[in-house]
C-alpha cells in the first residue's frame, strides 16, 4: 500500500508540475500575434525527398502557392527514390523548381547537399510528406528581425485525418502547437520540426550544417543552436499539415526513431543539463524532459497495474451483479467511484482536469473546435496514448544501449 | 553566448504543485479522519446499548420477568440491525483501503459487539422463545471467493424478512482467540460458511437458503 502510494504521488506531481508549468506561461498572457516582417529577404525551400511520388506534387503546388513577397528558389532533393517522385518533380521543373538526384544517403546528408547550393539568406527544409499554408512564411520572417533567432517554426497539424490513429495524433498535434508556442516564449524549444522549419542560413553553415549521424537531424540541430547560444522561436498562424502513420506499426516505427534521437542528443549534449549558461533550456526544460524519461518506467508499470486492478473488479462486480442481482448497497454510500481511497480520488480529479483543460486550450489556440464525435479519441489520448508512449520510451532506450541498428 | 535564465515559471509551478497536493493530501485525511470518527460514534452508542441489553437479559435471568422479553427481543433486533449496517461501511473501507486514523481499533469494537450481540439474542431467545432465525456468517476480509456473493444473498433474504431475519457477520481471518474458539466449536474450515440452529454451511445458493429457513421458521414466509 505505501509503495502504491508513494508511486502515484510522484507520478501525479510530475503530471501536475509539467501542466501547471506550461498553464502558468500562458497565462501571462503574452501575445501571440506574429511580428510582421520589414523585409522580405529570398528564401530557399528545400524539399528532401525519398519515395513520395504520392504526395510531392501537393507539397511543391503548396510551396508554388506560397504568399511571399520576396523570391523563393525551390530545390527538390531525391534521396535515391525507387518510385516515380523525380518524374512527379520533373512536372516542375517549367515552374522553377530545381531537382537534385543523389544516391540514397538520408534526410541529413540530402540537406547538407542542398545547403551546398543555397545561396539565399534563409532557408526553409520542408518535408516532402507535408502541404504548408499559404501564409506560412509571411507569419514566420518577421521574427528574423531579432539577429539572435536563428530558426522560426511553424504550428505542424496532421492532414486530413481519418482513422483512428491518425485522429489521436492529430489531437497530440494540437497540444504539441500549444506547448511548441509556450515554449518559444520562453526560448525553449527542444526541436525545429522538418516541415516547413525556416533557418538563417549562414548560422547553420557556421555551424557545421546537419550532423549525417543522428536518427533526428531537426532535434540535434535545434540543440546545437541552443549550444551556440541563439534563439528558436515559434509561430502558431503559419499552419503546415503533414501526414501522419495510418497504423499502430507505422506510428511505433517513427515514435522509436524519435525517441531514440531524444536519447542520443541528450546524450550528446549532457553538458548543458542543469547549466546556467544554456538559460531555461538548461536549467529548467532540459531535466523536465530527463524527468519525464526517467519515470518512464514507472508510469506504464503502474498504469498497466491499476488498469489490471480496475478491469478485475469491474468483472468481479458484472460476475456477482449478474448472477445474485444488482442490489443496492448502503456501502455504495461510502466509498468513492471504482473503490479508490479519497486521496486517490483527488489525485485523479486533479491529474484528469488538467489533461482537459489543456486539451480544450490546445483547441482554442489552434482555433480548432472540441468536438463529441471525437470523444473516444479524447479518452484514448488521456488515458491511454501516454502509456504507449512510455513504453516507446522504454523500447527505444533500450534499443539505443543495445545500438540496434540506426535507421530512418 | 549566454542564454536568459528565467526560473520564476518552474518555482511558482513547483509551489502551486505542492499546494495541491497539500490539499489533496488534506482533504483525503480529513475525509478519512471523519468517517473514522462517525463510525466511531456509532459504535460507542452501539457499545452502550449493548452494554443496556446484557444488563437485561441479566434482569430477566434473576428476576424472570418474561414480560420484558418482547421489548429486550425488539433492542436486540434494532442493535443487531444497526451492526448490520455498520458492518457494510467497514467492509467498504476496507475495499477502498481508505483507512483513517484507528481503523483496527475500531473493526475490532465492531467485531466484539457483533459477536456479544450474537450471543445475547441467542440468549433471549432460549429465555423468551422466538421464530425469528438468526445466521452466523463468517466472511472473509482478505481474497474469498464467494464471500461476496455468499453476503448478496443474505441481503437479498434480510430485504425480504425484515427483522425475522438476523445476520450476525464475522470475519474469519479476523487474528483474535474468539474467533478461532467459534471457528473450531461450529467446524468452520472453508469461508464463507453460514451456522444456522447450530448448523454449520459452506457456501450456500438463495434456493438452498430458502429451504432452509422454510424449514426453521414455525410461521413460515411467503417464500414457503
Amino acid at each position: 500500500m505505501e509503495l502504491e502510494l508513494i508511486i502515484i504521488t510522484v507520478l501525479s506531481f510530475m503530471v501536475i508540475f509539467t501542466a501547471v508549468f506550461w498553464l502558468l506561461i500562458l497565462f501571462e498572457g503574452k501575445d501571440s500575434r506574429d511580428p510582421k516582417p520589414k523585409k522580405f529577404p529570398p528564401v530557399t525551400i528545400i524539399i528532401p525527398a525519398f519515395n513520395e511520388e504520392e504526395i510531392i506534387s501537393k507539397c511543391i503546388q503548396s510551396v508554388l502557392d506560397l504568399n511571399y513577397p520576396g523570391k523563393k528558389y525551390i530545390l527538390v532533393v531525391n534521396d535515391g527514390s525507387i518510385d516515380k517522385t523525380a518524374e512527379k518533380v520533373k512536372k516542375f521543373l517549367k515552374k522553377g523548381v530545381e531537382l537534385l538526384n543523389k544516391k540514397n544517403s538520408g534526410k541529413a546528408d540530402s540537406l547538407n547537399q542542398a545547403l551546398k547550393k543555397v545561396n539565399t539568406p534563409f532557408y526553409v527544409c520542408l518535408d516532402a510528406d507535408s502541404i504548408v499554408s499559404k501564409n506560412a512564411l509571411m507569419h514566420m520572417m518577421g521574427y528574423f528581425e531579432n539577429k539572435n533567432v536563428a530558426a522560426v517554426t511553424p504550428a505542424m497539424k496532421v492532414f486530413k485525418p481519418k482513422k483512428f490513429v491518425e485522429k489521436v495524433q492529430w489531437v497530440e498535434y494540437l497540444t504539441s502547437v500549444l506547448v511548441r508556442k509556450l515554449s518559444s516564449w520562453i526560448d525553449v524549444i527542444i526541436v525545429t520540426p522538418g516541415p516547413f522549419s525556416v533557418y538563417r542560413t549562414a548560422v547553420i553553415k557556421k555551424l557545421g550544417c546537419y550532423d549525417t549521424k543522428t536518427l533526428t537531424e531537426d532535434m540535434e540541430i535545434t540543440y546545437r543552436l541552443h549550444n551556440a547560444g541563439y534563439s528558436v522561436e515559434n509561430s502558431v498562424h503559419a499552419e503546415v499539415f503533414t501526414y501522419a502513420p495510418k497504423n499502430l506499426h507505422e506510428l511505433l516505427k517513427q515514435r522509436m526513431r524519435w525517441m531514440r534521437g531524444s536519447y542520443q542528443n541528450l546524450f550528446k549534449y549532457s553538458h548543458m543539463l542543469l547549466n546556467r549558461k544554456y538559460g531555461t533550456f538548461g536549467v529548467v526544460m532540459l531535466p523536465i524532459t530527463v524527468a519525464a524519461l526517467l519515470l518512464a518506467p514507472l508510469a506504464v508499470g503502474f498504469s498497466l497495474y491499476l488498469l489490471y486492478q480496475f478491469v478485475t473488479t469491474l468483472i468481479s462486480n458484472i460476475h456477482t451483479a449478474l448472477v445474485y442481482g444488482i442490489f443496492f448497497d448502503i456501502s455504495w454510500f461510502y466509498t468513492t467511484p471504482f473503490g479508490i481511497n479519497a486521496y486517490y480520488f483527488v489525485i485523479a480529479i486533479s491529474v484528469l482536469s488538467l489533461g482537459l483543460s489543456v486539451l480544450w486550450l490546445s483547441h482554442r489556440f489552434s482555433k480548432e473546435k472540441v468536438s463529441f464525435n471525437m470523444k473516444l479519441v479524447y479518452f484514448a489520448y488521456i488515458l491511454i496514448y501516454f502509456v504507449f508512449l512510455n513504453v516507446v520510451w522504454i523500447l527505444s532506450f533500450f534499443e539505443e544501449v543495445l545500438g540496434v541498428g540506426r535507421k530512418w | 553566448m549566454v542564454k536568459k535564465l528565467r526560473l520564476r515559471y518552474a518555482a511558482l509551478a513547483l509551489v502551486i504543485t505542492l499546494i495541491i497536493f497539500s490539499m489533496g493530501g488534506l482533504l483525503g485525511y480529513i475525509l478519512s479522519a471523519e468517517k473514522s470518527r462517525v463510525l466511531l460514534e456509532e459504535v460507542a452508542e452501539t457499545r452502550n446499548e449493548m452494554e443496556n441489553l446484557q444488563t437485561e437479559l441479566l434482569y430477566i435471568q434473576v428476576l424472570g420477568t418474561e414480560h420484558a422479553c418482547p421489548m429486550f427481543k425488539k433492542q436486540v433486533k434494532t442493535t443487531s440491525e444497526e451492526l448490520y449496517l455498520m458492518g457494510k461501511q467497514l467492509v467498504a473501507y476496507q475495499d477502498a483501503k481508505d483507512f483513517g486514523v484507528g481503523f483496527e481499533q475500531l473493526k475490532n469494537e465492531y467485531m466484539f459487539l457483533q459477536i456479544r450481540t450474537w450471543l445475547i439474542y441467542n440468549k433471549l431467545r432460549e429465555d423468551c422463545g422466538s421464530d425469528d432465525v438468526d445466521v452466523l456468517f463468517f466472511y472473509s476480509s482478505g481474497s474469498c471467493d464467494g464471500c461476496i456473493g455468499q453476503g448478496r444473498i443474505l441481503d437479498v433474504l434480510k430485504a425480504e424478512l425484515g427483522d425475522r431475519f438476523l445476520v450476525f457477520a464475522v470475519d474469519g481471518i479476523w487474528e483474535q482467540p474468539i474467533m478461532d474458539y467459534m471457528k473450531n466449536d461450529f467446524g468452520v474450515t472453508e469461508l464463507p460458511a453460514l451456522v444456522i440452529s447450530g448448523k454449520t454451511y459452506g457456501f450456500i445458493t438463495e434456493q438452498e437458503l430458502r429451504g432452509v429457513l422454510c424449514s426453521e421458521y414455525a410461521e413460515k414466509p411467503d417464500f414457503c
